[in-house]
């Protein structure tokens, strides 16, 4: 199923000469800047993470997908990126963040431009504000939801005067948020 | 088949209505006081339902406005204890504490309240305690939509999530696992929401109560 848009995606993002490069070439492109096909795969090439046994208290901010595993005590500021809290992960504080998905455990209040996403069997306590919630029957939710609109991203501005500059790959609009967005659902059902 | 095939069950092609689905007076009724130019906050206890938020937030969509969620049985069992849920002795501080943990909302700052059918899952003292709280938080001539089951079997059921289809239809289908369910008729329901201005029935089928009341 996911091997379909994988020809799709390609022509998205214009790479200069690598993107000739035949099928094996395409496959060990560095793929920050694509969708992952598994968590791992975010993890370890997308962003950063957030391991099983570590417990950080404070606030956390920057410009990069990340992967709570572990447990974070404080506001985590992440606006232009994707927020995922694992299974075993636990968010004690608030989160501002472009996209935030829960399998684990938020205790505080979640701010996402585009979409919050609360997964089965994972338990958000706290006030949502953001364009799209999505909460999955099995999840225990309670709190506030307010929906916003979204404004039109300013980077989208920054790309269109500067089409040729290059493309770090973290930055999370160089790509259209939806293909960036529907891999990183893997674990679903 | 439904006596009242609803709109949306017929779907796009037609396909026949489905077991579950039925017109819900009451909810269209609640739906309609909603439609004002002011900030709009609704509760809703029967726990996250994606049709449910798509509706509300839709409804009430724009700045201001805000929908509130909580699995009303689950806090349930959350907050009390397992011997207090199996004796079912619950002291009064022990309810005032969980209705203030699952209703601190302000005096008549809700817009609307949907409760469903969890109040006839939780024992009678929890339940008119949460109704006595709903009345103070519910805004003066708002409207609460409550279902109630008029089976007295005394056996077990499974509660509803109740899925809202669209303004007037309901998609109903049981959630185990099975819990206790206390039985109401016409006469315990009015007595329950004594205090409130209004209570409407609506007649429905398969046994269920459908229940509007105004405050």
């Amino acid at each position: 199923m996911w091997n379909k848009p994988k020809k799709d995606d390609l022509p998205v993002r214009p790479e200069p000469a690598q993107a000739a490069a035949p099928s094996p070439a395409r496959e060990a492109i560095p793929t920050s800047a694509y969708p992952s096909r598994r968590p791992d795969e975010a993890v370890t090439r997308g962003g950063a993470l957030i391991g099983k046994s570590l417990i950080l208290a404070g606030k956390i901010s920057g410009r990069e997908d990340l992967v709570v595993d572990g447990r974070i005590e404080g506001d985590v500021d992440l606006p232009e990126n994707k927020l995922t809290v694992g299974a075993g992960g636990h968010v004690q504080g608030g989160i501002r963040a472009r996209e935030v998905v829960v399998y684990g455990t938020v205790h505080g209040n979640t701010e996402a431009v585009e979409k919050v996403e609360i997964k089965r069997n994972a338990r958000v306590l706290g006030d949502m504000r953001t364009a799209r919630p999505v909460i999955e029957e099995e999840a225990y939710f309670k709190g506030n939801i307010e929906t916003v609109r979204v404004e039109p991203p300013k980077t989208a501005v920054q790309r269109a005067a500067a089409p040729d500059a290059p493309q770090p790959p973290a930055l999370p609009n160089a790509a259209p948020a939806q293909i960036e967005a529907r891999p990183g659902e893997p674990r679903k059902g | 088949m439904s006596a009242l095939p609803s709109r949306a069950a017929a779907g796009p092609r037609g396909a026949a209505a489905a077991p579950d689905s039925r017109k819900s007076h009451g909810l269209q009724t609640l739906v309609g006081s909603l439609q004002a130019g002011r900030p709009l906050h609704v509760l809703d206890f029967g726990g996250p339902v994606q049709n449910n938020i798509d509706f509300i937030t839709d409804v009430v969509g724009g700045a201001g406005h805000s929908l509130y969620i909580d699995h009303l049985l689950r806090s349930y069992e959350y907050f009390f204890s397992a011997k207090e849920q199996e004796e079912g002795v619950f002291r009064p501080d022990r309810i005032e504490e969980f209705v203030a943990s699952v209703m601190d909302f302000p005096d008549q700052s809700a817009d609307a309240i949907l409760i469903w059918d969890r109040l006839q899952f939780l024992p009678p003292e929890v339940a008119e305690a949460i109704v006595a709280r709903l009345y103070r938080i519910l805004a003066s001539d708002a409207f609460l939509l409550a279902l109630f089951r008029t089976d007295s079997s005394g056996a077990d059921r499974a509660p509803y999530v109740c899925r809202i289809v669209d303004s007037q239809t309901l998609l109903l289908s049981e959630q185990p696992p099975a819990r206790r369910m206390q039985t109401f008729n016409p006469r315990t329901i009015q007595k329950l929401f004594q205090n409130y201005r209004e209570v409407k029935f609506f007649v429905s089928r398969e046994s269920l109560q459908e229940v509007l009341i105004r405050r």
